[in-house]
């Protein structure tokens, strides 16, 4: 059988748009040809023509062949998906990567660590951790970002909340007025937080300072380095590991990551050269 | 609650001796809370360190046109009140209850007393306790890093 080529995008179409918060939207895609599979933690690059390609990583997926994408508006290509409507076409490739340890966290606790958007990587793991809620222990989400107004997915995290087989910490950096939330930054949540450190396994996805503070955070705890993951970004272009843009130390972020076990990365996250 | 096996777990009375321990259970006690309500309110003596047990306590800051805004909230195992360290002094913001909440309330007079008497035990607690204000600094730079916003809002482009 012929292999597809991975430099070259598959038509799909906007099935359904939805608006996340101000500057955070999401899109329902689903295939011309073939349904796409995928692993949690895994991206596509989407790809608008006339303006350009942006990694994206999946935030879930339908049980009709669709999958979610959630997109920040971060600049001019992401401002440009911002404006499709439902029915219009991008071009798809991927999937790419290494995604999250779903296999490795089965019979521990999970503990789930999300910063701003950062929750849309993280949401197909809490997806696979509810479908197969026996093969897991504890579910933990600790989920940080700046104000009410940039709460990602709030339906679903009030359904989150209302559940008992999961643990939701919200917290904003900047609370405003009728808030009764939590304030704070998300590490600080780590300490009090119920969850066996010797058997979990700590997936953060975020800010790297976010990442760095809820790393030492979860080490504190007593967490071993091998059972924290973090999902790292950098500027992907090919996605294969041919271009070099996203390299990493000795990695590429698009073909050995996004996902990498702390140990990995250590002594090159946060360095400046890097 | 045995309030000397309590403190014992807390970060701020570690390498403290059994006696030391003791002394300090003296002049400490267990309080509950319910929710909604205050532990302490702006501008009132600050005369008591608290260590949350159970519950979440939310850090407030009253201001006349936004209302009261939530700057932190502490959860169990977490320090309220750091406004007695220049005893005697005046709380400079509200603790209020999220949850229902149990503490162990420790005298602060009688506390910095005893480090007074106690230099060794005392140089201990300090230590513990700078650690913890580091933390919180730490904290608070990170929140004013803004470290959510995009590169175009930084650059405000």
């Amino acid at each position: 059988m012929k292999q597809p080529n991975v430099m070259i995008p598959e038509a799909y179409t906007v099935r359904k748009k939805s608006k996340e918060t101000h500057d955070i939207f999401s899109l329902l895609l689903h295939p011309e040809k073939d349904c796409m599979t995928f692993k949690p933690g895994q991206f596509n690059m989407l790809y608008l023509p006339g303006q350009g390609e942006v990694p994206i990583s999946f935030s879930g997926k339908n049980g009709d062949g669709g999958i979610i994408h959630t997109i920040r508006k971060v600049g001019s290509v992401t401002d440009k998906l911002s404006l499709l409507r439902e029915g219009d076409e991008i071009g798809i490739r991927g999937p790419f990567g290494r995604g999250w340890p779903v296999e490795r966290a089965r019979d521990r606790d999970v503990v789930l660590v999300a910063g701003g958007i950062g929750l849309a990587p993280l949401r197909p793991v809490i997806h696979e951790v509810m479908e197969n809620r026996n093969k897991y222990n504890k579910l933990i989400l600790l989920y940080g970002t700046r104000t009410p107004d940039d709460i990602l997915f709030e339906k679903e995290l009030h359904d989150w909340l209302a559940r008992f087989d999961i643990d939701v910490i919200l917290s904003v950096d900047r609370s405003v007025p009728g808030w009764h939330g939590h304030a704070g930054v998300i590490p600080n949540f780590i300490q009090g937080t119920d969850f066996d450190p010797k058997n979990a396994c700590a997936m953060i996805c975020g800010p790297e300072i976010m990442m760095n503070f809820s790393v030492k955070a979860l080490l504190a705890r007593g967490m071993k380095a091998e059972d924290i993951y973090i999902s790292m970004e950098r500027n992907m272009k090919c996605a294969v590991g041919h271009c070099g843009h996203c390299q990493f130390g000795a990695f590429f972020i698009c073909k050995d990551g996004p996902v990498f076990s702390y140990p990995e990365v250590s002594g090159i996250i946060g360095l400046k050269e890097i | 609650m045995k309030i000397t096996e309590e403190i014992k777990k807390h970060l701020l009375f570690t390498e403290l001796s059994e006696k030391d321990l003791k002394s300090i259970s003296e002049f400490s006690s267990v309080e509950s809370y319910k929710k909604d309500t205050f532990i302490f309110e702006t501008g009132h003596t600050a005369d008591c360190i608290y260590l949350i047990t159970e519950g979440r306590v939310s850090i407030e800051m009253h201001e006349p046109v936004r209302g009261s805004l939530i700057l932190e909230s502490l959860t169990k195992g977490q320090l309220l009140g750091l406004s007695w360290l220049s005893y005697p002094s005046h709380w400079i913001f509200d603790a209020k209850c999220l949850d229902d909440v149990s503490v162990i309330k420790i005298d602060a007079k009688r506390l910095a007393e005893f480090c007074e008497s106690n230099h060794e035990a005392g140089y201990n607690i300090m230590k513990n306790i700078a650690l913890l204000i580091r933390d919180r600094l730490q904290s608070t730079r990170l929140q004013l890093m803004d470290i959510y916003a995009t590169s175009r809002e930084i650059l405000r482009i």
